[in-house]
Protein backbone atom coordinates (compact mmCIF):
# COMPACT_ATOMS: atom_id res chain seq x y z
CA UNK A 1 0.00 0.00 0.00
CA UNK A 2 1.12 3.63 -1.10
CA UNK A 3 2.60 5.62 2.00
CA UNK A 4 1.13 8.59 2.32
CA UNK A 5 3.48 11.42 3.86
CA UNK A 6 2.97 15.22 4.26
CA UNK A 7 5.36 17.64 5.81
CA UNK A 8 4.04 19.98 8.66
CA UNK A 9 2.65 23.54 8.30
CA UNK A 10 2.33 26.30 10.82
CA UNK A 11 -1.32 24.87 11.48
CA UNK A 12 -1.08 21.46 10.10
CA UNK A 13 0.27 18.61 11.31
CA UNK A 14 3.42 16.32 9.68
CA UNK A 15 1.88 13.43 8.94
CA UNK A 16 3.71 9.62 7.78
CA UNK A 17 0.75 6.85 7.08
CA UNK A 18 3.59 4.28 5.90
CA UNK A 19 2.56 0.28 6.42
CA UNK A 20 6.15 -0.69 4.31
CA UNK A 21 8.60 0.29 7.02
CA UNK A 22 5.83 0.21 9.72
CA UNK A 23 5.92 4.13 10.23
CA UNK A 24 2.84 5.91 11.77
CA UNK A 25 2.59 9.13 12.87
CA UNK A 26 1.31 12.72 13.16
CA UNK A 27 3.42 15.61 14.74
CA UNK A 28 3.66 19.41 15.04
CA UNK A 29 0.15 21.45 14.79
CA UNK A 30 -3.35 20.76 14.20
CA UNK A 31 -5.20 23.88 13.76
CA UNK A 32 -6.72 23.55 10.29
CA UNK A 33 -10.45 25.42 10.31
CA UNK A 34 -11.37 22.71 7.69
CA UNK A 35 -10.25 19.74 9.22
CA UNK A 36 -12.49 17.51 7.51
CA UNK A 37 -11.08 18.40 4.07
CA UNK A 38 -7.75 17.89 5.57
CA UNK A 39 -8.00 14.90 7.56
CA UNK A 40 -10.00 13.00 4.53
CA UNK A 41 -6.60 11.31 2.79
CA UNK A 42 -5.73 10.66 6.56
CA UNK A 43 -9.22 8.66 7.15
CA UNK A 44 -9.01 6.91 3.15
CA UNK A 45 -5.50 6.05 4.04
CA UNK A 46 -6.58 4.38 7.26
CA UNK A 47 -9.99 2.86 5.80
CA UNK A 48 -8.15 1.25 3.01
CA UNK A 49 -4.90 -0.02 5.92
CA UNK A 50 -8.25 -1.83 7.71
CA UNK A 51 -9.18 -4.08 5.13
CA UNK A 52 -6.16 -5.56 5.52
CA UNK A 53 -4.00 -4.65 8.62
CA UNK A 54 -0.93 -5.13 10.69
CA UNK A 55 0.45 -4.62 13.86
CA UNK A 56 1.22 -0.85 14.23
CA UNK A 57 2.54 1.57 17.00
CA UNK A 58 1.07 4.73 16.32
CA UNK A 59 3.01 8.15 17.60
CA UNK A 60 1.32 11.10 18.02
CA UNK A 61 3.52 13.85 19.12
CA UNK A 62 1.30 17.20 18.72
CA UNK A 63 2.37 20.68 20.17
CA UNK A 64 -0.80 22.41 19.87
CA UNK A 65 -4.60 20.56 18.66
CA UNK A 66 -7.77 22.71 18.44
CA UNK A 67 -11.06 21.23 19.35
CA UNK A 68 -12.47 20.39 15.89
CA UNK A 69 -9.19 18.29 15.37
CA UNK A 70 -9.70 16.50 18.89
CA UNK A 71 -12.62 15.33 17.24
CA UNK A 72 -11.05 14.14 14.48
CA UNK A 73 -8.61 12.62 16.22
CA UNK A 74 -11.62 10.56 18.55
CA UNK A 75 -12.48 9.49 14.88
CA UNK A 76 -9.08 8.17 13.94
CA UNK A 77 -8.48 6.73 16.99
CA UNK A 78 -12.02 4.76 16.67
CA UNK A 79 -11.11 3.50 13.87
CA UNK A 80 -8.13 1.63 15.10
CA UNK A 81 -10.09 0.31 17.56
CA UNK A 82 -11.97 -1.19 15.54
CA UNK A 83 -9.92 -2.86 12.67
CA UNK A 84 -7.49 -3.82 16.18
CA UNK A 85 -10.67 -5.92 18.01
CA UNK A 86 -12.12 -6.86 14.64
CA UNK A 87 -8.91 -7.78 12.84
CA UNK A 88 -7.25 -9.14 15.74
CA UNK A 89 -3.93 -6.98 15.12
CA UNK A 90 -1.63 -4.98 17.57
CA UNK A 91 -2.38 -1.48 17.53
CA UNK A 92 -0.66 0.78 20.43
CA UNK A 93 -1.61 4.42 21.02
CA UNK A 94 2.02 6.49 21.79
CA UNK A 95 0.89 10.15 23.03
CA UNK A 96 4.20 12.46 23.16
CA UNK A 97 3.74 15.38 25.19
CA UNK A 98 6.23 17.83 26.18
CA UNK A 99 7.28 17.48 30.20
CA UNK A 100 6.28 20.97 31.03
CA UNK A 101 2.43 20.80 28.93
CA UNK A 102 0.12 18.75 31.80
CA UNK A 103 -2.49 19.60 29.27
CA UNK A 104 -1.47 17.71 26.53
CA UNK A 105 -1.12 14.80 28.90
CA UNK A 106 -4.16 15.09 30.44
CA UNK A 107 -5.43 15.27 26.81
CA UNK A 108 -3.68 12.04 25.97
CA UNK A 109 -5.41 10.45 29.27
CA UNK A 110 -8.82 11.79 27.92
CA UNK A 111 -8.47 10.15 24.86
CA UNK A 112 -7.48 6.76 26.61
CA UNK A 113 -10.57 6.35 28.12
CA UNK A 114 -12.85 6.85 25.23
CA UNK A 115 -11.29 4.07 23.17
CA UNK A 116 -10.18 0.58 24.12
CA UNK A 117 -6.54 0.71 22.74
CA UNK A 118 -3.38 0.55 24.66
CA UNK A 119 -2.00 4.61 25.31
CA UNK A 120 1.63 4.87 26.20
CA UNK A 121 2.38 8.24 27.38
CA UNK A 122 5.90 9.71 26.61
CA UNK A 123 7.08 12.78 27.82
CA UNK A 124 10.06 14.79 25.63
CA UNK B 1 -0.25 66.70 9.44
CA UNK B 2 -0.24 68.99 12.12
CA UNK B 3 1.64 67.73 15.16
CA UNK B 4 -2.10 67.61 16.94
CA UNK B 5 -3.53 65.41 14.58
CA UNK B 6 -0.98 62.68 15.98
CA UNK B 7 -1.85 62.68 19.46
CA UNK B 8 -4.44 59.81 19.22
CA UNK B 9 -1.31 57.47 18.78
CA UNK B 10 0.77 58.44 21.92
CA UNK B 11 -2.90 58.05 23.87
CA UNK B 12 -3.64 54.65 22.07
CA UNK B 13 0.06 53.67 23.09
CA UNK B 14 -0.08 55.17 26.91
CA UNK B 15 -3.64 53.35 26.97
CA UNK B 16 -1.80 50.01 25.96
CA UNK B 17 0.85 50.29 28.38
CA UNK B 18 -1.42 51.35 31.51
CA UNK B 19 -3.54 47.88 30.77
CA UNK B 20 -0.19 46.20 29.43
CA UNK B 21 -1.82 44.81 26.61
CA UNK B 22 1.11 42.62 24.39
CA UNK B 23 -1.45 42.13 21.79
CA UNK B 24 -4.36 43.91 20.18
CA UNK B 25 -6.05 43.38 16.91
CA UNK B 26 -9.71 44.64 15.87
CA UNK B 27 -11.06 44.21 12.59
CA UNK B 28 -11.59 41.68 9.86
CA UNK B 29 -11.30 37.71 10.95
CA UNK B 30 -10.33 35.36 8.02
CA UNK B 31 -8.50 32.44 8.14
CA UNK B 32 -5.05 33.95 6.63
CA UNK B 33 -5.77 36.96 9.44
CA UNK B 34 -6.10 33.92 12.19
CA UNK B 35 -2.95 32.62 11.15
CA UNK B 36 -1.30 36.18 11.45
CA UNK B 37 -2.45 36.66 15.15
CA UNK B 38 -1.28 33.73 15.63
CA UNK B 39 2.38 33.71 14.55
CA UNK B 40 2.24 37.58 16.62
CA UNK B 41 0.81 35.66 20.02
CA UNK B 42 3.66 33.30 19.55
CA UNK B 43 6.56 35.73 18.94
CA UNK B 44 5.17 38.20 21.40
CA UNK B 45 5.08 35.32 24.68
CA UNK B 46 8.39 34.15 23.03
CA UNK B 47 10.23 37.38 23.69
CA UNK B 48 8.58 38.22 26.78
CA UNK B 49 10.29 35.34 28.15
CA UNK B 50 6.73 33.20 29.13
CA UNK B 51 7.17 29.74 30.73
CA UNK B 52 6.22 27.12 28.23
CA UNK B 53 2.91 25.36 29.85
CA UNK B 54 1.37 29.27 30.23
CA UNK B 55 2.37 30.05 26.66
CA UNK B 56 0.58 27.09 25.73
CA UNK B 57 -2.29 27.56 27.45
CA UNK B 58 -2.58 31.17 25.99
CA UNK B 59 -1.88 30.11 22.43
CA UNK B 60 -4.57 27.40 23.00
CA UNK B 61 -7.23 30.10 24.18
CA UNK B 62 -6.52 32.12 21.07
CA UNK B 63 -6.52 29.74 18.55
CA UNK B 64 -10.04 28.52 20.06
CA UNK B 65 -11.30 32.43 20.62
CA UNK B 66 -10.34 33.34 16.87
CA UNK B 67 -12.53 30.36 15.71
CA UNK B 68 -15.29 30.98 17.36
CA UNK B 69 -15.72 34.44 16.18
CA UNK B 70 -14.40 33.65 12.88
CA UNK B 71 -17.32 30.02 12.91
CA UNK B 72 -19.98 32.41 14.97
CA UNK B 73 -19.10 36.06 14.08
CA UNK B 74 -21.89 38.54 12.86
CA UNK B 75 -21.21 41.06 10.50
CA UNK B 76 -23.67 44.29 10.37
CA UNK B 77 -25.00 44.90 6.87
CA UNK B 78 -22.27 44.94 4.38
CA UNK B 79 -19.52 45.40 6.67
CA UNK B 80 -17.08 42.52 7.02
CA UNK B 81 -16.69 40.12 10.28
CA UNK B 82 -15.40 41.92 12.34
CA UNK B 83 -13.76 40.71 15.94
CA UNK B 84 -11.40 42.28 18.74
CA UNK B 85 -8.81 40.38 20.48
CA UNK B 86 -6.30 41.32 23.17
CA UNK B 87 -3.64 39.85 25.50
CA UNK B 88 -3.59 41.89 28.71
CA UNK B 89 -0.63 41.03 30.91
CA UNK B 90 -0.29 41.87 34.43
CA UNK B 91 2.81 40.56 35.87
CA UNK B 92 2.53 36.82 35.20
CA UNK B 93 -1.05 36.80 35.19
CA UNK B 94 -2.36 36.60 31.32
CA UNK B 95 -5.99 37.68 30.60
CA UNK B 96 -7.38 36.84 26.93
CA UNK B 97 -10.24 39.21 25.34
CA UNK B 98 -12.16 38.81 22.66
CA UNK B 99 -15.56 40.39 21.21
CA UNK B 100 -17.77 40.03 18.42
CA UNK B 101 -20.96 40.42 17.19
CA UNK B 102 -23.43 37.89 17.82
CA UNK B 103 -27.10 37.26 16.76
CA UNK B 104 -29.91 38.12 19.64
CA UNK B 105 -31.25 34.55 19.34
CA UNK B 106 -27.54 32.85 20.35
CA UNK B 107 -27.08 35.21 23.41
CA UNK B 108 -28.97 32.49 25.93
CA UNK B 109 -27.30 29.83 24.91
CA UNK B 110 -23.90 30.93 24.66
CA UNK B 111 -24.80 32.76 28.08
CA UNK B 112 -26.47 29.48 29.61
CA UNK B 113 -22.69 27.01 28.06
CA UNK B 114 -20.62 29.94 30.14
CA UNK B 115 -22.86 29.83 33.34
CA UNK B 116 -22.38 25.43 32.87
CA UNK B 117 -18.45 25.47 32.63
CA UNK B 118 -18.08 28.41 35.30
CA UNK B 119 -19.87 25.92 37.68
CA UNK B 120 -18.14 22.56 37.11
CA UNK B 121 -15.04 21.39 38.50
CA UNK B 122 -12.00 20.71 36.66
CA UNK B 123 -12.94 16.73 37.16
CA UNK B 124 -16.75 17.63 35.09
CA UNK B 125 -15.28 19.78 32.41
CA UNK B 126 -13.03 16.29 31.32
CA UNK B 127 -16.22 14.38 31.70
CA UNK B 128 -18.11 16.83 30.33
CA UNK B 129 -15.56 17.34 27.23
CA UNK B 130 -15.37 13.47 26.84
CA UNK B 131 -19.47 13.46 26.58
CA UNK B 132 -19.88 16.13 23.62
CA UNK B 133 -16.54 14.35 21.83
CA UNK B 134 -18.20 10.84 21.98
CA UNK B 135 -21.75 12.15 20.81
CA UNK B 136 -21.50 15.39 18.96
CA UNK B 137 -20.92 14.93 15.13
CA UNK B 138 -18.50 17.54 13.45
CA UNK B 139 -20.92 20.52 12.33
CA UNK B 140 -20.69 21.43 8.63
CA UNK B 141 -18.81 24.68 9.39
CA UNK B 142 -16.44 22.04 10.67
CA UNK B 143 -17.06 23.02 14.73
CA UNK B 144 -17.26 20.73 17.19
CA UNK B 145 -18.88 22.52 20.10
CA UNK B 146 -16.17 22.04 22.68
CA UNK B 147 -14.66 25.63 22.40
CA UNK B 148 -15.55 27.19 25.39
CA UNK B 149 -15.67 23.78 27.58
CA UNK B 150 -11.69 23.77 26.30
CA UNK B 151 -11.31 27.57 27.21
CA UNK B 152 -12.76 26.58 30.53
CA UNK B 153 -10.26 23.57 30.96
CA UNK B 154 -6.89 25.57 30.08
CA UNK B 155 -7.86 28.57 31.93
CA UNK B 156 -8.65 26.66 35.26
CA UNK B 157 -10.18 30.31 36.04
CA UNK B 158 -14.51 31.21 35.88
CA UNK B 159 -14.96 32.80 32.03
CA UNK B 160 -16.19 36.40 32.58
CA UNK B 161 -18.70 37.53 29.91
CA UNK B 162 -20.30 40.84 29.13
CA UNK B 163 -23.59 41.02 26.57
CA UNK B 164 -24.61 44.29 24.95
CA UNK B 165 -27.36 44.75 22.35
CA UNK B 166 -26.29 46.24 19.18
CA UNK B 167 -29.20 46.63 17.41
CA UNK B 168 -32.45 44.59 17.22
CA UNK B 169 -30.77 41.62 15.75
CA UNK B 170 -27.07 41.38 17.18
CA UNK B 171 -25.38 41.42 20.45
CA UNK B 172 -22.02 42.36 21.63
CA UNK B 173 -20.45 39.48 23.32
CA UNK B 174 -17.42 39.70 25.06
CA UNK B 175 -15.28 37.35 26.62
CA UNK B 176 -12.31 37.57 29.45
CA UNK B 177 -10.11 34.21 30.02
CA UNK B 178 -7.16 34.60 32.76
CA UNK B 179 -4.67 32.24 33.04
CA UNK B 180 -2.87 32.10 35.71
CA UNK B 181 0.77 30.16 37.24
CA UNK B 182 -0.32 27.39 38.71
CA UNK B 183 1.95 27.83 41.97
Amino acid sequence: MEPYIIAGTEDTPAITLDSVNNIYSFSGRSLPEDVNTFYKPTMEWLAKFGENPKDMQMEIKLEYFNTASSKILLDILMLLDEVSSEKGVAIKIIWMYDSNDEDMLEAGEEFSELVSLPFESKSY
Amino acid sequence: MSKSNLNFVKAIGTKMNEHKFLLTYKGDISQDIIKGILALTEKKLELDGTEISLKKKVFNIMVECLQNISHHGQAHENQSKYGLIMIGRDQNDFAIYSSNLITNESVNDIKNKIETVNHASKDELSEMYKEILLSNRLSEKGTAGLGLIDIAKKSGNKLDYHFESFNDNLSYFVLRTLVKPSN
